[in-house]
């Protein structure tokens, strides 16, 4: 492991937490939450493969971490979803963890909601993780055990912003297709959940206007004064908690979407 | 030390048997100090024991959570015994006997409700009245149950009194997150427990019914739960709070 890679804590043990021989698949690697995700697997012993559209961002991660294979993908086109997960397993082997992490973050109050943008959300928040899902149905290895982990959202729980309808719904949407999938391959020892993620400092607000920057920064002075725990949440809060839902330890868990809100939605 | 908890003192009650014995085992695997609390003092030694043959360390006192004494006495000689608790498992907790709604008996209804809501909220009351006095927060996991989102047949005092443990949790998470003290609830669904074996032999096509019924196909284990505790119970479990964790290999639709 490089010596530059950020290190975050890691945990001194994993015991039944660890993910040794187990081969992800992880989207959205190159954003925040997404780095973290693919490091932590790593730190608890999978092999990963890392898949964003972003390719300037996904060179500078794999400068960081190059223990894990690269593949570029787009997730709002159909084709490119479906052959995304074949290359994986053509890449490294067989896949038996898929984390469904990518997403577009929109804001969007109703007149700016058109069909465009509605489209665009659909496609790669919730049509991508449901296709990646069937493909790892067919491709996963039948012998051992699986788990598909979905990143949710607060938003998808309640109404927590407004100009978050498309997302947030999106958002709940791919929370109820985690209780059904969780059904639907139940019997075939693939749990599937979710990690509804509050407020995350992840950086995605470079590259926003002024504008967008303070309303972002008045939005996160109210989530912290709302939140039980009163801070924001890091990446590695969501990281981690994927991780466990991964792991043998949560094998009976199933169909669940977990907050991991900081208590922002206790009220 | 390694571990999740390594170094942590850890407080579990109703861990003579079941989940409560698997959760002391398991937080003394990942590297914490067990109290091990219950009204059987036999099931309790074992439990001792069996922590001890692992390698760890663990005391047991003789608690019955309803009687308020017990629970001051139990944080207090965890206190004195290891030096703090950081975390507590407030697992114990009992049934009325299978019976609908109009037949549940008075006695055994009065009992469920003082052990399992009133028993669990002395818990919470002086485990973080403990935590806020050492002012380093600590993190404190309920056993609730998949009863308390459905209304299965049959225990409807039990149910009651996990839904009611649910918003204790809720409560205690938003009024001591800024205290750095987590409550979070797991919701155990099917798990192969003497509880569960009993209920089995009071109504035999319950066990059929279960397995059926859960995407899974099977029991979970006392085990999977009490992993699931020492992770909510651990750092890498920071940003949650308030949350409620179903454990029950999919059954609940939701």
């Amino acid at each position: 492991m490089g010596a530059e890679r950020p290190r975050l804590d890691a945990p001194t043990g994993w015991g039944p937490f660890s993910l040794t021989g187990r081969r992800a698949l992880v989207t959205g690697a190159a954003g925040g939450i997404g780095r973290a995700i693919v490091t932590r697997l790593l730190d608890a012993g999978a092999e990963v493969v890392a898949t964003d559209r972003h390719l300037d961002r996904t060179n500078e991660l794999a400068a960081l971490v190059p223990e894990c294979r690269y593949l570029s993908a787009d997730l709002s086109v159909p084709d490119e979803v479906e052959a995304l997960f074949a290359r994986a397993v053509a890449a490294a082997g067989p896949i038996d963890l898929l984390v469904n992490n990518a997403a577009l973050i929109t804001s969007a109050l109703l007149p700016e909601t058109d069909a465009d943008l509605l489209d665009k959300v659909y496609a790669v928040n919730f049509r991508a993780p449901i296709l990646l899902s069937r493909a790892y149905a067919e491709l996963a290895a039948s012998d051992s055990p699986g788990a598909i982990v979905n990143i949710g959202s607060a938003g998808g729980v309640r109404a927590v912003r407004v100009g978050s309808s498309a997302y947030g719904s999106l958002k709940a949407a791919l929370g109820q297709a985690t209780a059904y999938l969780a059904r639907e391959l139940g019997p075939r020892g693939i749990v599937v959940n979710a990690v509804a993620p509050g407020s995350i400092a992840s950086g995605h607000s470079v590259g926003r206007s002024r504008e967008a920057s303070a309303a972002s920064r008045r939005l996160r002075d109210e989530i912290r004064g709302r939140s039980a725990l009163g801070r924001l949440g890091v990446p590695d809060d969501v990281a981690l908690v994927v991780v466990f839902l991964a792991s043998p330890a949560a094998a009976f868990i199933t169909g669940q979407t977990l907050l991991v809100d900081g208590g922002w939605l206790l009220g | 030390m390694s571990g999740l908890v390594a170094g942590k003192v850890a407080l579990v009650t109703g861990a003579a048997s079941g989940i409560g014995r698997a959760s002391a085992m398991a937080f003394a695997r990942e590297g914490a100090m067990v109290t091990v609390a219950d009204v059987d003092a036999d099931g309790g030694a074992e439990t001792v024991r069996l922590v001890e043959a692992a390698g760890g360390e663990a005391i047991f006192v003789r608690c019955d959570i309803a009687d308020e004494d017990d629970v001051r006495s139990a944080v207090a000689v965890t206190v004195e015994r290891f030096g703090r608790l950081d975390c507590a498992h407030n697992n114990a907790g009992l049934g009325h006997g299978q019976a609908k709604l109009a037949e549940i008996d008075r006695n055994r209804w009065d009992r469920t409700v003082a052990v399992n809501l009133t028993g669990t909220w002395l818990c919470l009351k002086y485990e973080i009245q403990h935590m806020l006095e050492r002012g380093e927060g600590g993190a404190i996991v309920v056993t609730s149950s998949a009863t308390s989102l459905l209304a299965f047949p049959l225990t409807a005092g039990y149910a009651a009194t996990k839904a009611g443990i649910n918003q204790l949790v809720r409560s205690a998470a938003k009024e001591y997150g800024r205290d750095g003290i987590r409550v979070n609830a797991v919701l155990p669904g099917p798990i192969s427990t003497e509880m569960v074996a009993r209920s089995f032999v009071e109504n035999p096509s319950l066990q059929k019914h279960l397995e059926e019924d859960v995407p899974l196909g099977r029991l979970g284990t006392p085990e999977e739960v009490a992993d699931t505790v020492v992770f909510l119970c651990s750092g890498n479990a920071g940003f949650i709070s308030g949350s409620m964790l179903t454990i029950d290999g999919g059954q609940t639709p939701w």
